[in-house]
Formats: structure tokens, sequence, C-alpha cells
């Protein structure tokens, strides 16, 4: 079915993109993004590379009416026609696809492999999009990970189970340590569990296998996005979670950038373990008390939570543009030196979002906290009031219902005042 | 001058007061620097900013300072405000009041308004008197919100009333107060001289005017005086009157017949120029009624010849109804009462015996509850007082009658055509309201009770009416409702049958529509016209003039022309004005007798020979908005006189404005 309903992708508005491209630099590189995100085809309407817009039928329209260069295609899975994509790109002169969500991070491998002559890039991609064949990967490169195995059922989550706690020498009647479970192939916490009991295992839908387990790390878990070039860091910020899930701020606290050139050591390590020459990755990792790194996982595409947007209010670049920059072959080294600022010294303040759910089980309005919206902090937020009585689930780690940022000169009062939101209603 | 000042507070700002410029000015470049694709992400940070800065002292005038940027950097791409020249002042109050980004996007698009008013801003839209124009008319129905602790407190978050009021008052400082106050009085005038029974609105306009002489010394105008009267009549026009009651009274006492008589004349002078009334006049009436004399009452009243004769005949009833009905706090029915005589209304036969029994009346408990609590007093009268205060008002100005904001235009306009052609019958609906909480009205044979009823066109009761509104409405409204449930399924406009049902005898039995009752479309609208001017044109009907005002309907258009909904008015007569144009004047039982219904029909509440709250229209412009009448058969032209084109241009009219979308069928005749 889906094969059948895929377009040929032959179908680029010759004038739309022709008007775009007209007035940009032919000698730098075209890209192709892979995925619609408005703030990134803003970012490249206002960056002098050539660019193309891959993504599904449903955004044919707007792209039309707002003259974006666009190429319609499904990315629902791979196959034997997938090439034809690459081969439509080539034609049109594209250098570099450049993938903007976890689902067309694969594809991006795929078609690369295709406009850079380099069939190890596909393979690489795949190392991306298996969690499992990640950490072996990391595992290989020398790099610390903690515990994993692949469940494919219940029996298998129940003997992981034990067998870490057995590990960890539990008698009898201590509490168990928990496990992580997660989708294999799924951005961030969609699909992440914790699991506890062998009765919270029962509560594991069948559609959920198979999946990943984890060992759980005691430590203080952070983000790292990391701009590479030519097989080198071109610029690292490290984003600080309060709370998982909940709420993110850059740049980190002094405390946490104290483990900076740690931290850059094991990103280097990375770059090695997976071949990486160019790109953004967006791994996480966990410091434990004495300062040892856990490697927790690696994406490479831009981090959810808008963490970019983020970037942006804190050092005034494009995150963007700065991920097709890094991804464009034909940058020079001295343009990608100077796109980028001084991590941390370079910013002009903190910023920090976080990410609400409703506390009560059943909700009706928006009731924005007046002492969140009247603290010099607050920015703005993106929460829509609701038209009616709603029961919130919170399935696994769950999607939040909207952001709120933040921005301001002291990380500690950030990291404060993002954790205290946690005890705030913002629905009742 | 201005900037220079602005220049030097910012080099030791308020760190706080800079904060908020940096913010806004970061959230105001990225706003401008990203494509349309982009912007609307970033529009939060910038409204949210604007509140911030505009809360604090010397904010607004920062962001006025970028208003000349807003347009560029596409702050309102996209949405009503991109429009300027559309916008409605009226309509500012909602975004004012409104969500925290509504609040932003209209601070930033009136900020821009006020540069465009003051030249440092151009747009290709709209000129800088009508931004002025537009500022002035919004401040003025905007006005209580720059008042510390309005009404809405308690849906609007603090801080965000708090901006609200710093941007209005930035306004006024830069409009002058001046500009402001004569808006507001003009605005009042042209209410009063509507003379409504209901004065809360210029009354609360005029609160504003007192505020805005408080708050500065303004240059002295001619409208500056106007206000002041206004205010005066409100207050006490007199030293006397602005005293507290018991002083008022004494002091009166005091004083030689002479000057009793200059004080009294003086009363009545600025009840009649105003139309409005001050409490110590209800308290100074109240003491004449027992011991004054009648000059002194009528000089009080300001009564012309034939009110002075009424009150010659009918003594004893009058000085009943003012030691009844008036006092310190209905007052304001003195006005009412000065018509009512002027008018001989008391020589109605039925009238004088139906406000004696209304003197004896105890209204049933809690329909004197009800008009207690709605007369929104600390300390109101008795139920009795009221509703006595209240027919006299409507008898007194029944043209002053309101729907309020309910959607009870037919029930409105009964009362104002019973005051006017039958008060026998109204004193005799109150008297059933008041005393058994129902009325009953016969339709085609059948008797109809209010009490038996439960539906009306009434959801929820707006109780911004005048008394005797209050007490019938509920009930005329349910028998409305259900002589237009029984009419379902004729397949005709059921006006037909109601209307002489519903209001009496003598609303015309020859009845004319020009919309088709199932489809809407327009049907032999030339014919319809035709007969409109042989029923009503004096030139086509041989001068036969109206008798009784009679209902008819119109078709409610806003100030485009497009179709807004069918409403209830009577029209009154039809006659020249002072510049030969041949005009109908009616009641519109609308809050607002002046609106503009596109395509330049605009009508006009005075300047052409209207009475007090009547709207007129030229006759051509009358008719392009006309869809049903009544009319005398017996008293009928020939409507083949009314000349071709004269039809044909009104019909043009209507086919450009409110059957514009409508299916048009003409009679063909070969």
């Amino acid at each position: 079915m889906v094969q059948e309903q895929q377009p040929t992708p032959s179908s680029i508005d010759p004038e739309a993109a022709g008007r775009h491209s007209a007035e940009k630099n032919p000698d730098k590189g075209y890209i192709a993004l892979l995925g619609w995100s408005l703030n990134a085809i803003d970012a490249m309407e206002r960056f002098d590379r050539r660019y193309i817009v891959v993504a599904p039928s449903w955004a044919t329209e707007y792209a039309r009416q707002n003259g974006i260069p666009f190429i319609e295609w499904d990315f629902e899975r791979l196959n034997e026609r997938s090439l034809e994509i690459a081969e439509t790109l080539k034609k049109e002169g594209v250098d570099v696809s450049v993938p903007l969500f976890e689902e067309t991070v694969e594809w991006a491998g795929a078609i690369n492999s295709v406009l850079m002559e380099q069939p190890r890039l596909h393979g690489q991609s795949i190392l991306f999009r298996d969690k499992a064949l990640m950490k072996r990967r990391a595992h290989l490169g020398g790099i610390r990970v903690g515990v994993f195995e692949e469940a494919h059922d219940r029996d298998d989550v129940y003997r992981f189970l034990r067998r870490v706690n057995q590990t960890l020498l539990k008698l009898d009647g201590d509490p168990n340590d928990p496990i992580h479970l997660k989708a294999f192939d799924q951005a961030g916490c969609l699909g992440h569990r914790v699991i506890r009991t062998p009765e919270e295992i029962e509560t594991i839908p069948d559609t959920d296998f198979p999946l990943l387990m984890e060992s759980h790390l005691d430590g203080w878990e952070f983000a790292v996005e990391a701009w590479i070039h030519d097989g080198e860091i071109k610029f690292l910020n490290i984003s600080e979670y309060v709370t998982l899930g909940y709420s993110v701020f850059v740049p980190a606290t002094p405390e946490l950038e104290a483990y900076r050139e740690a931290i850059t050591r094991e990103i280097e390590k990375l770059i090695k373990a997976f071949d990486i020459k160019f790109g953004l990755i967006h791994p996480e990792y966990f410091v434990t008390s004495d300062g040892t790194m856990y490697f927790g996982e690696v994406a490479y595409r831009p981090p959810g939570f808008k963490a970019f947007e983020l970037i942006e209010r804190a050092y005034g670049f494009n995150a963007y543009q700065a991920m097709a920059l890094v991804f464009d072959p034909k940058a020079t080294k001295e343009e990608v030196d100077a796109f980028f600022p001084e991590p941390v010294k370079g910013a002009k303040g903190h910023a920090g979002c976080f990410g609400v759910f409703p506390r009560r089980r059943v909700v009706s309005e928006l009731a924005f906290p007046e002492e969140t919206a009247e603290h010099p902090y607050f920015e703005s937020h993106e929460l829509y009031p609701l038209q009616e009585e709603v029961v919130a689930e919170r399935e696994a780690f769950g999607t939040h219902w909207g952001l709120v940022y933040f921005f301001g000169d002291d990380p500690h009062k950030m990291r404060d005042l993002l954790k205290h939101q946690e005890d705030l209603d913002f629905y009742v | 001058m201005e900037y220079q000042r602005l220049q030097d507070a910012s080099r030791n700002e308020d760190p706080e007061l800079k904060q908020a410029r940096e913010r806004f000015e970061h959230a105001l470049e990225s706003v401008s620097r990203v494509t349309p694709i982009a912007r609307a992400g970033r529009l939060p940070r910038l409204f949210n900013a604007t509140l911030r800065l505009l809360k604090l002292p010397g904010g607004p005038a920062i962001v006025h300072g970028h208003a000349g940027r807003f347009d560029q950097a596409g702050v309102f791409e996209g949405s009503d405000w991109d429009h300027p020249e559309r916008l409605q002042p009226e309509l500012s109050r909602g975004s004012l009041t409104g969500s925290a980004d509504a609040v932003a996007v209209e601070a930033l698009s009136r900020l821009r308004m006020l540069a465009i008013a003051e030249g440092t801003h151009d747009h290709p839209d709209l000129g800088a008197a009508a931004a002025r124009d537009f500022l002035q008319r919004s401040l003025v129905v905007n006005l209580d919100l720059l008042q510390a602790d309005t009404s809405e407190a308690g849906r609007a978050g603090k801080g965000q009333r708090e901006a609200v009021r710093q941007l209005l008052s930035f306004e006024l400082d830069r409009l002058g107060g001046a500009s402001v106050v004569e808006a507001l009085v003009a605005e009042a005038d042209r209410i009063l001289e509507q003379r409504p029974i209901d004065v809360s609105a210029p009354r609360q306009l005029l609160d504003h005017v007192e505020y805005l002489l408080d708050r500065e010394d303004l240059p002295d105008s001619e409208a500056l005086q106007r206000g002041r009267q206004l205010l005066a009549a409100c207050r006490g026009p007199t030293r006397l009157t602005r005293a507290a009651a018991a002083d008022c009274l004494a002091g009166f006492e005091a004083l030689s017949e002479a000057e009793r008589e200059k004080e009294l004349a003086e009363l009545g002078r600025s009840v009649m120029e105003t139309g409005l009334v001050c409490p110590a006049h209800g308290a100074l009436l109240s003491l004449l009624a027992e011991s004054g004399s009648d000059r002194q009452l009528s000089l009080a009243m300001g009564l012309d010849s034939v009110g002075s004769d009424s009150l010659d005949a009918f003594n004893e009833l009058v000085r009943a109804l003012i030691r009844e009905a008036v006092g310190p706090a209905t007052a304001q029915c003195i006005l009412g009462l000065g018509n009512l005589l002027d008018r001989g209304t008391l020589f109605f036969p039925p009238v004088p015996g139906s406000l004696w029994r209304l003197t004896r009346l105890e209204p049933l408990p809690e329909v004197s509850a009800h008009l207690r609590e709605e007369f929104g007093h600390v300390d109101p009268p008795s139920g009795r007082s009221l509703l006595l205060a209240g027919v006299i008002s409507v008898l007194g100005l029944p043209l002053g009658v309101s729907q309020g904001n309910n959607p009870t235009c037919q029930s409105a306009r009964a009362i104002s055509l019973w005051a006017q052609v039958d008060p026998g019958f109204l004193l005799e609906l109150v008297m059933w309201a008041a005393r058994d909480n129902e009325i009953d009205l016969h339709f085609e044979g059948d008797l109809i009770r209010s009490s038996e009823l439960t539906e009306g066109l009434i959801e929820d009761f707006h109780t911004d009416l005048d008394t005797v509104s209050l007490v019938l409405v509920p009930h005329l409204d349910k028998i409305y409702w259900e002589m237009g449930r029984r009419i379902v399924g004729r397949g005709e406009d059921g006006h037909r049958w109601i209307n002489p049902e519903f209001h009496g005898w003598w609303v015309n039995r020859g009845f004319a529509t020009t919309v088709d009752y199932a489809t809407g479309a327009v049907v032999d609208f030339a014919g319809f016209v035709r007969r409109f001017h042989a029923a009503y044109h004096p030139e086509y009907n041989d001068g036969a003039g109206l008798i009784y005002p009679q209902p008819a309907g119109i078709v409610a258009t806003d100030p485009f022309g497009n179709y807004v909904g069918l409403h209830a008015i009577a029209i009154q007569r039809v006659e020249i004005d002072d510049e030969g144009v041949m005009r109908v004047y009616f009641y519109n039982p609308n809050n607002e007798g002046r609106q503009d219904w596109g395509g330049e029909i605009v009508t006009s509440t005075s300047g052409h020979g209207e009475m007090p709250g009547e709207s007129s229209l030229p006759f051509d412009q009358f008719a392009a908005r006309l869809y049903v009448f009544h009319f005398n058969e017996r008293e009928l032209g020939d409507p083949e006189a009314v000349p071709e084109e004269a039809v044909e241009s009104i019909a043009s009219a209507v086919r450009e404005s409110w059957a514009a979308e409508r299916a048009w069928h003409e009679v063909v005749t070969s």
C-alpha cells in the first residue's frame, strides 16, 4: 500500500526551487532537509545556501503556498524504491541531506551514501537508529555503558530485573534497583518506562516489544550537542537536565561545566567509535559522584525539548544553520570556525524550558500560575487553553502539553526555578 | 525634547526597566529577523516582554519609541491588526480585557496608531487624523480601565490590568486630555439628546470627564464648558443642590420667595437642557409636593403651558405621584414627569385613574425585591416607588425605552408604542404584572397567559433596563414566542398576524414583505417598494399622514452593508425635513439610535428634525433596509405612480447590501 502511494519524487516545482536558489551562492553546498520543521526552513531561508525540503504529502500545500522548495516523500519505511529519492536529489544537485527527526536519520544515511558515494554512511546511520546496536558499538569502542539486553517478551524482562538485582547482591526483601525499558528506535523519552517490581512488568503492552532493557545508573544525567566537522568538535554545548523529561537549560551550571574537559574526551571517544566525520550528535551521559562518565545513548539529529531554540536564545547563533554548515561538504574550516562563539563565555545568559504535564487527573482549564508569569526569568509559553474537561493520562514518560520558556543570568536560580515549576498546577 | 528626555533617562535607568527594555528589544529583533514561516513562534516572547514593559513607569514610552518598526517586523502579520484602517474602536475593549496575548498585540497596535497620529510613522492605509480619531473614540469606551480597580478585576490578572492602565494613561498624556474630554462630552450629548430613560451610560462618560478634569488642568473650551454643565446637572447645577439633601432643604427654606423661584427655574432649565437630574432636586420636589405652590412645582419641572395646565387640572394626582415616586434616589424620573405633563398624557381618560391605582399598589414581594435589587443602590426606595417612578419615565419618554442587551426588540417596541398611543392599556399590563405576576393577551381567539409559558427568546435576561421593562419584558417575551410558535407551518412571515394582536387593533392589517419566508429569497422587490411609497410617502398616498405609529421590520446590516439580522422598529412619521428631504422618522428599540448600516446609510438622531428618541433616514435609504411593513388598505395611493428610476435605485442599493447572496425574483409583466 505504502509503496503504491509513494509519489514519484521528480515533482520539484522548478519555479519555487529556482526562485530561492537564484539569490544564493552556488559555490556553497546544496542542502536537503529531511523532515518538516518550520524553524529549520526559516533558518535555511535566511542562510546563504540553497536548500530543499523533503517531507510527507501533508506539507505539500503549505510549501507551495509559501514558495518553499519542496519534494513530497513518505518516510514510512525503507524499501526497494528508497534509492529513487537519493537519485532525484543527486540529479537536482543536492550535496548532502540533513535529518531533522529520529525517523529520518536512517534515510539521511542511505541518501548521503549515494550523494557522497560513501556506502559506509548508511551502515553508520543504522547504529544511531538501533539502541541495542548503538550500545554494543559504544561498548566495543571502550566506552563505559550500563548493563543492557534486548527483550522479546515479558519473561525476558523478569529475568533481566532478577539478574541485575542479583548482581547487586540484593537480599530478599531489599527494594530492587529499577531497570529502564526503551523502544529500539524512538526518540528520547518516547516509550521509556521504569520498572521496579515484577508486578509492573504485567502492565507493559505487547506492542512495546521488542525493546531494550538497561540497568539503572545513579548519577547526574545530562545531554550534549556537539557540532562535528571534519572529525573535529567545533562546538560543544552541555544541556543540564533539572529533571529528566521535565526541564533543561543551557549553558549548564559551573558544577556541571567543570566536567567539560572530561566530557570532551568522552565525545572524542564516541566520534572515533562511531567513525563520525561530520554532523550534529546529541548524546546523553550519566556522571557518577566519582566523576566516571557512563554513556546512555546518542542521536544523530536535533534534540527534542526545543534545545536548538534554547541554544539560540543563549548564544545568539542559529543552531539549524550551524547544523547545515557542518553537514555541508563544501564548507571550509575557516567558515565553520568563524561561525561558532566561545562556549559558556559566549552566552548572554541561561535559557531554560519546562515541559508541562497536568498534575491532576481531571483538568478543565489552563490556569497559568501568576507567580510564574510574574517571575523576571519567565519569557513565554506555548500552552493552549482547554475547550473541555480532559482526563489526563501519562503513558510512560509521555509527551508534555507544552513548554514554558525562561531566560536569566544566574544558572542556580534557573535550576531552582525550573525545579519549582514541578510543584505548580498549570491546568486545573 | 521628548526624545532627549528619553535618552537622558536611559543613562541611569532603573535596573528593572533596563532589563525589561532589553528583553523587549531582543524579542522584537528576533521577530523581525525571521521569515514569516517562523514568526508565529517568536511572537509570544515579544507579547510577554511588551506586557512586562508596559507595567513599569516609563515602559509605554519605550515601547512607543519602537512603534515605527512593528509593521515592518511583521508583528501584526496575518491578523486583524495588520489592517489598522479596519479596526473598530468599540471592539478594542474586548482585546484590552482579553487574554494576555490579546492585550499585548492591542497595545502594540495602539502605540503604532499613536505614532501614526503624531506623524512619526506612516502607514499606507491609515492617515494621522484617522489614527487620532480611532484612539480618541477607543479611549472613550475604555476609560474605566484607566481607573484603578474596575469590574474587570475578577477576570484579568492584576499585572495585565496594570499594563492596560499604564498604556491608556500614556495615550491620554500624548493625545492630550482636552481632546478626549471633547470626545466624551460629545458622546454623552449625542446619547442624552435622544432622551433615554436609562442614563447610566452617559453618567459613566461624565464620571470619566470628572476624572480627567481632576487629573490635569485643561485649557478652557466649549466642550469643557458643556462637560462642566452636564456634570453639574448630575451633581447639582446650583450651589444649594450641590449640598447634602438635608442642607439643601434647609437652605431652600431660608431663601426669599424671589430667590426660591430663581433657584427652581434654574433647576427646571437644567433638566430640560441636559436630560439629567441631580439627587437634591428629587428631595426638593418632594418638599414642594407637600408645601409648595403650583408655580413652584411648574418651575422646578420646567413645564410648558400644556404641562402647567396638566398640573392645574390634576393637581392632587401630580402631588401624590411626586410623594410616592420622587426622592433623591429616583430624581431622574422628574424628567419623565415633566414630559408626561407637557405631553398632556393625563388627559387620556384611563390614565389618571390607572395612576391613582398604582399609587396605592403594593407590588408582590418578589417583584419589589427584584426591582430593589436591580436598582443598584445601597438603600433602595420601596418597590412601589420604583415601579411608579418607572411608569412615569416611560409615559414621559416613550421613545426612551430600550431593549438593553436582550434580543427583545419586539417587547421593547410594544412598551414604547403603548406608552405613546395606548397608555391606559400599558398601565393595565403593569398592574397585572406587578400584582398578579402574569399578563395575558389573546391570539386568534385563544387566551395566552404568560404564567403558563416557559419558553421565550431570552436565555440570560440582562437587567440593564428601565423598571417597566424589567417588570413586563419577561412576560411579553414569552407571549410573543408563543404566538410565533402558533403560526409555525403557515409558510409566511408570522408578523402579518402577530403584530396586530400583540400590539393592538391600530396596527394596520395590510401587510407587505419582500423576503420569501421559506427560502430567504427577495421576491417582487419592485412591487414591495412601490407599495411602501403608496402607503407611506405623502407624495404618493395623497398626503395621508400616519395616525398611529406602525411596527415595521428592517434588515440590520453592518458598516460594510453585510447582513446582520432582522430587527423590529416602529415608523413614527414620514415628513419633509428643513432641507426639503423626505424622511422616515422611526423608533429603534436598540440601545443606540445612531447606526451605520453601510452604503452611506447612517441613521441620524438629531439635526434633521428628529424629536428626542427618534431616528431618521431619507425615504429611499430607509426603503433600502426595510423588509416588512403594515399599511392601511383604505388609504393606499397608486403604486404605479412611483417612477421606475426611484424603484431601481433602491433595488440596486439592496442588491449591493443585504440581498447580495440571496436569490432575487421579480414579477415579470408582459
